[in-house]
């Protein structure tokens, strides 16, 4: 009933200079084992990698039954797979300081007597911040170019969309505050008596932010290197979700590997005197899967069945690898 | 988790006694397009059924307006056919302000609920950190205008001879002025709405897993704070434990153990707060038959626990 043209192994054969693959979908749909087990995959073909989680809620370390939070720690024998949790509440807090002394800067400028504390804090509560320090953590360990092969966790779909979707405007963007802060410097060069030129860091802050943002996009939208995968359920959300994330890849030119599906009851544990609830689930299912078929077509490269228990620990996770790569 | 699943049948519900209802979601990972069967993104309030209207916020859209919007203004304000280059770039530029999709969004519910016109409001709430950065915002953009407001009392004296050299300086100010009481006024009174008890309540969907216990928490957190009115918690996709005791696939009874878990966790950490326990389905909510059942489900006995 198989109708995968190119199933995962395959297409790894086809793309060996693969190097960023992310994991992308719905909350709840196993984004994060099956990063876990394309980790293990890797690293048994002999490449150094690293499984890297961004989210600012882990959940590697449960998976692996080790703590991996912090900074990179080995996870199988192989000697050269690695995994880390990044502290995202740590370089948060980091940008909320900066955001802080910025603020506390302008209210004493506009000479307004309120505390910065609750107004910072709801700012930076805002989620598209907190997804900002995720992809900023996510291409430094990319730029630092450690491993053959990076696993993430979480595809940062929104700031993808963002950085490459408005890569025009956003440079636009930045080239504007460039010019301004160079009058701003002239200006100030003009009227003071000393003629030593002054340091400012803003402009430092704006050019690297320039150069990391074209890095990144060069890295992102190169198909050789990077794939982005999608991992459904059999279900109508989560297949929704998908549909619409893989056509804002391909509007952005962001190379989309494919499509995984997970959590496929097996119709051979389903007797016809199993109850009600239990039949009615697979019928479902299977109007799903051909919505799967029609829709994604050759671009399903896997399909998962649904395990006796929580994919959980490194058994488990190389039984997953296994399935995933046949 | 549900949240839009949720918001959708309690919008039938209300409709179905005979409320006017809008619901309106802006989460990008389930739309009400989805869940009503109906393409809906960007077209207004759209009737589903008798009294229940839908509605989806096309965020790109709204940001073209503000763009043109601020092009408007500069030209009325200084009486320029077209907009200098130099000042087009920045109006581009600002687009690609990271938070801006999502001020859009919550700017166009302010709109709506600002506007008026239905019994009821339901919306999934996504722009959670906007709301209430809008509700902190309020006390600044206060203090901010008091004092602009103060500050052109003084430079009164200082107006009257410069509108008598330039009549024009003495609308410009004004205009500006007009509109930062505007905005003002706009935030005073969402933020009046978010925290009014009487008319405004906030409940959380949860589902029995751990990490989702946790992240409902610290929301919850952030809630008290700000002295948002929470009204209460409901737990998603909880398998009947009556199948149990039937012939179920070995991945089912596991899960149902491990709900049992979490079940049991969620009553101990949220207690008298949970309203509403519904059923894993057997089948998607999508369409309005599911949508009834789910409704059904939330309010009827059966589902209390």
């Amino acid at each position: 009933m198989s109708g995968i043209t190119t199933n995962m192994t395959d297409y790894m054969k086809a793309h060996p200079k693969l190097k960023y693959v992310f994991f992308g979908g719905k909350g709840g749909v196993g984004k994060t084992i099956m990063a876990g087990a394309a980790a293990l995959w890797f690293a048994k073909q002999g490449k150094k990698t690293l499984l890297a989680s961004t989210n600012p809620v882990h959940s590697l370390s449960n998976l692996l039954n080790q703590n991996v939070f912090g900074k990179p720690v080995l996870i199988c024998d192989e000697k050269q797979c690695f995994a880390f949790e990044i502290d995202t509440k740590e370089s948060i807090e980091r940008s909320k300081k900066e955001i802080r002394e910025k603020i506390a800067w302008f209210l004493k400028f506009a000479d307004i007597t309120i505390k910065a504390e609750e107004f910072v804090e709801s700012a930076t509560m805002n989620p598209a911040f907190e997804e900002s320090a995720m992809f900023e953590n996510m291409i430094d360990l990319m730029f630092k170019d450690e491993y053959e092969i990076y696993v993430f966790d979480t595809a940062p779909t929104a700031n993808a969309r963002r950085l490459l979707g408005m890569s025009k405007v956003y440079s636009l963007w930045v080239e504007k505050m460039l010019k301004s802060r160079d009058e701003a410097k002239v200006l100030r060069k003009a009227l003071s008596y000393t003629k030593k030129e002054e340091k400012d860091p803003l402009m430092d802050y704006l050019l690297q932010f320039k150069d990391r943002m074209a890095h990144a996009k060069v890295l992102l939208t190169d198909p050789e290197k990077t794939s982005f995968f999608f991992v459904t359920l059999p279900e109508s959300l989560p297949i929704a979700v998908i549909t619409r994330f893989i056509q804002w890849f391909h509007d952005f030119g962001i190379p989309v590997g494919g499509v995984i599906v997970n959590g496929l009851i097996q119709k051979e544990t389903v007797k016809p005197d199993s109850p009600e609830f239990v039949r009615n689930r697979v019928k479902m299912q299977d109007e799903h899967m051909e919505e799967i078929w029609q829709k994604f077509g050759d671009g399903v490269r896997s399909v998962i069945p649904l395990f006796e228990t929580e994919i959980q620990g490194p058994v488990m996770l190389h039984k997953l690898a296994d399935r995933l790569f046949i | 988790m549900g949240k839009t699943t949720f918001s959708a049948a309690a919008a039938y519900y209300l409709a179905k006694r005979g409320h006017k209802v809008l619901v309106f979601s802006v989460d990008p990972q389930a739309s009400l397009s989805d869940i009503f069967k109906r393409d809906i993104f960007g077209k207004g309030a759209v009737e589903i059924m008798p009294n229940l209207y839908a509605q989806e916020i096309d965020a790109d859209r709204r940001i073209k307006e503000y763009q043109e919007e601020i092009r408007k203004k500069i030209m009325d304000m200084y009486g320029l056919a077209k907009v200098p280059e130099e000042i087009e770039g920045y109006i581009q530029a600002a687009a690609a302000e990271p938070a801006m999709e999502e001020s859009a969004i919550f700017d166009e519910v302010v709109d709506i609920v600002v506007k008026g016109g239905y019994d009821y409001y339901i919306y999934d709430l996504v722009p959670l950190g906007h709301a209430l950065y809008y509700l902190s915002m309020a006390s600044v953009y206060d203090a901010w205008i008091d004092k602009i407001t103060h500050l052109r009392g003084e430079m009164a004296e200082y107006d009257q001879v410069v509108a008598i050299v330039k009549r024009e300086k003495e609308t410009e100010e004004d205009k500006i002025l007009t509109e930062l009481l505007w905005i003002k006024d706009r935030i005073n009174k969402s933020s009046s709405i978010l925290t009014d008890k009487e008319k405004t309540a906030f409940f959380f969907v949860i589902v029995p897993e751990e990490m989702i216990i946790k992240d409902t928490q610290k929301a919850a957190g952030l809630f008290a704070k700000f002295d948002v009115p929470l009204s209460g918690y409901i737990i998603n996709r909880v398998l009947p434990p009556e199948l149990k005791k039937q012939d179920i696939p070995e991945y089912l009874r596991h899960r149902i153990i491990m709900q049992e878990k979490y079940l049991k966790l969620i009553d101990e950490t949220f207690k008298d707060e949970i309203l509403a326990s519904v059923p894993e389905m057997e089948r998607d909510i999508t369409g309005l038959v599911m949508i009834e059942k789910m409704a059904n489900a939330m309010f009827g006995n059966g589902g209390k626990t």
